[in-house]
């Protein structure tokens, strides 16, 4: 070991452990005496055959060693000597290869470190970044051996803040704006009430549990569909896709929601991927994002028809409350009621007009209606114009069944029908002119 | 119920009855039928407020034919959404 350390390969090149440029690197102690044992001792201990003479190899012409030793040996003591790090600067020069790999520099005023990215690690960035952006590269150094180029293999890159993620966003949302895919006209409405909500989320979330209760709550009869897929992770974008796709095949299906509870920018990112967007801005029926939480906006919320701010009020959204419902038909209701009401006015008004007698027996019938729709409130559903006639009330008409409202429409001899309460009953005129009250005017003559 | 969700229709048909009662000179007695035709949507109405709970299935294979599913078993406690976030 000790011959070894002593190797003049490390003093020319400016690495080596003693070298005055790095007296306190507390990277470097020992790292030199170990490394290039395995690589150099071999051929380096028995130079030039001069068996029992040990002339440590570089040290003269005839002990030269080879450039691609060398090169080995440096990458050797690079890679062992420092852990992996994180550098900060400016991307220049940045190249995506067809193979995935990433090259770039990163700079800052007097100096640069050349940089890759293998593919595996390429592929997990959200986009690539901009000329002289500056970032933060974490990895390890090594040594391209076949230029001689020292090298940083770059594992994680970040821009400042989350400024990757952010160009990433950017460059996605004006790509789908270009399409026009972001345009609010875009947007459809709603159904007032469907039938059955497909649901495109995780099965263990909370967001399914939070959706579910609050649909239950509001509008129990609405059927549920899940469509159950991964929300984040590597692949979770083309679930998200395959899931949608899917439920949309389901023919009563006639809203559906993305969601997913709150998360890291890294965890709701596969809601910002371009494909996921698309599938949301193809999608046959409407549909209600709800990703995250209330400050969370992700692409798939500026192509989809509506965006909830939480799964919750997703499920607000896309069912009305029974409560408004059963409010709707107390107004429908009470407004039945009215109508009736103004109408036996009208009829009272001409009936007064015509005949006092009719009149009479009109009154009396108003009066009664007037007792059913006082008492209607939440007894509507309880009474019936027909129970009336079951007391006794009956309406004549003619055979064009025109009601025959007045003395002079009824001529002895006639024949009319009567509406009674389970049918009618065929009845001729036998006299007129009796002071008779109430609309039984002629004498039941069965057929 | 039949499975169609028919509460719009229903209201809508309400509506429509409303509306003719509303502006349509009907004879008494085409006026009380109209009525009872009322009642009886705004009963339905109610009926389908109150009978009714939807199925909460999962989906588990969908081919452009076939549509397969099976019930989920989704713990809904209604005190639990209000603070859901």
């Amino acid at each position: 070991m000790s011959e070894i350390s002593q190797f003049s390969l490390f003093g020319a090149g400016g690495l080596a452990p003693e070298d005055a440029e790095h007296p306190g690197d507390a990277e470097h102690p020992g790292a030199a005496g170990e490394l290039p044992v395995g690589d150099l001792a071999e051929g380096a201990l028995e130079p030039n055959g001069r068996s029992g003479e040990v002339v440590a190899p570089g040290r003269s012409a005839e002990t030269a060693l080879p450039v691609s030793e060398v090169n080995a040996a440096v990458r050797g003591v690079l890679e062992a000597s420092f852990a992996p790090l994180w550098v900060v600067g400016e991307v220049a020069n940045w190249r995506r290869v067809s193979s995935g790999q990433c090259y770039f520099s990163l700079r800052d005023e007097s100096a640069q470190i050349s940089c890759v990215i293998w593919r595996s690690d390429a592929a997990r960035l959200p986009t690539d970044p901009e000329e002289g952006m500056e970032v933060c590269a974490y990895g390890g150094l090594s040594l391209y051996e076949a230029r001689g180029q020292y090298q940083l293999i770059v594992q994680k890159l970040e821009a400042k803040g989350e400024g990757l993620w952010k160009l990433a966003f950017e460059r996605t949302r004006r790509r789908l704006e270009a399409e026009g895919l972001t345009d609010p006209a875009r947007r459809r409405q709603l159904p007032a009430l469907p039938r059955r909500v497909g649901i495109v989320t995780s099965r263990e979330g909370a967001a399914l549990h939070d959706v579910v209760s609050v649909i239950r709550r509001r509008a129990p009869w609405t059927h549920i569909l899940l469509s159950a897929c991964r929300v984040q992770g590597e692949g979770a974008a083309r679930e998200i896709c395959a899931a949608l796709d899917a439920v949309c095949q389901h023919p009563e299906v006639d809203v559906v929601v993305l969601t997913r509870g709150g998360g890291s920018v890294e965890d709701l990112w596969c809601f910002n991927e371009e494909v996921v967007a698309r599938a949301v801005a193809g999608c046959p029926v409407p549909i209600v994002t709800a990703v995250g939480h209330e400050v969370d906006v992700t692409i798939v919320d500026l192509v989809a028809d509506l965006r909830a701010p939480t799964p919750s009020v997703a499920g607000e959204l896309i069912v009305p409350d029974v409560a408004d419902l059963r409010v709707a038909v107390r107004r429908g209701s009470s407004a039945l009621a009215a109508a009736l009401r103004s109408r036996a006015l009208r009829a009272e008004e001409r009936a007064s007009r015509a005949s006092e007698r009719m009149s009479d027996g009109v009154v009396r019938f108003v009066e009664r209606c007037g007792v059913w729709l006082d008492g209607l409130g939440g007894r509507l559903e309880t009474l019936s114009p027909l129970s009336t006639l079951e007391r006794g009330y009956a309406v004549p008409s003619d055979a064009e069944g025109r009601v025959l409202r007045r003395l002079e429409m009824f001529e002895p001899g006639d024949p009319f029908r009567l509406r009674v309460v389970d049918g009618e009953v065929a009845a001729r005129v036998e006299a007129t002119g009796g002071p008779a009250a109430g609309p039984e005017q002629g004498r039941e003559t069965s057929s | 119920m039949s499975e169609e969700l028919d509460f719009e229709a229903t209201m809508a048909e309400l509506e429509r009855i409303v509306g003719a009662l509303d502006r349509e000179e009907l004879d008494l007695d085409e006026a009380l039928l109209l009525f009872e035709d009322g009642v009886r949507h705004v009963r339905r109405a109610n009926r389908l407020l109150e009978d009714v709970r939807g199925r909460i299935e999962e989906l588990i294979e969908a081919s452009s034919e076939e549509v397969r599913t099976v019930e989920l078993a989704v713990d809904v406690s209604d005190e639990e959404d209000a603070n859901a976030d």
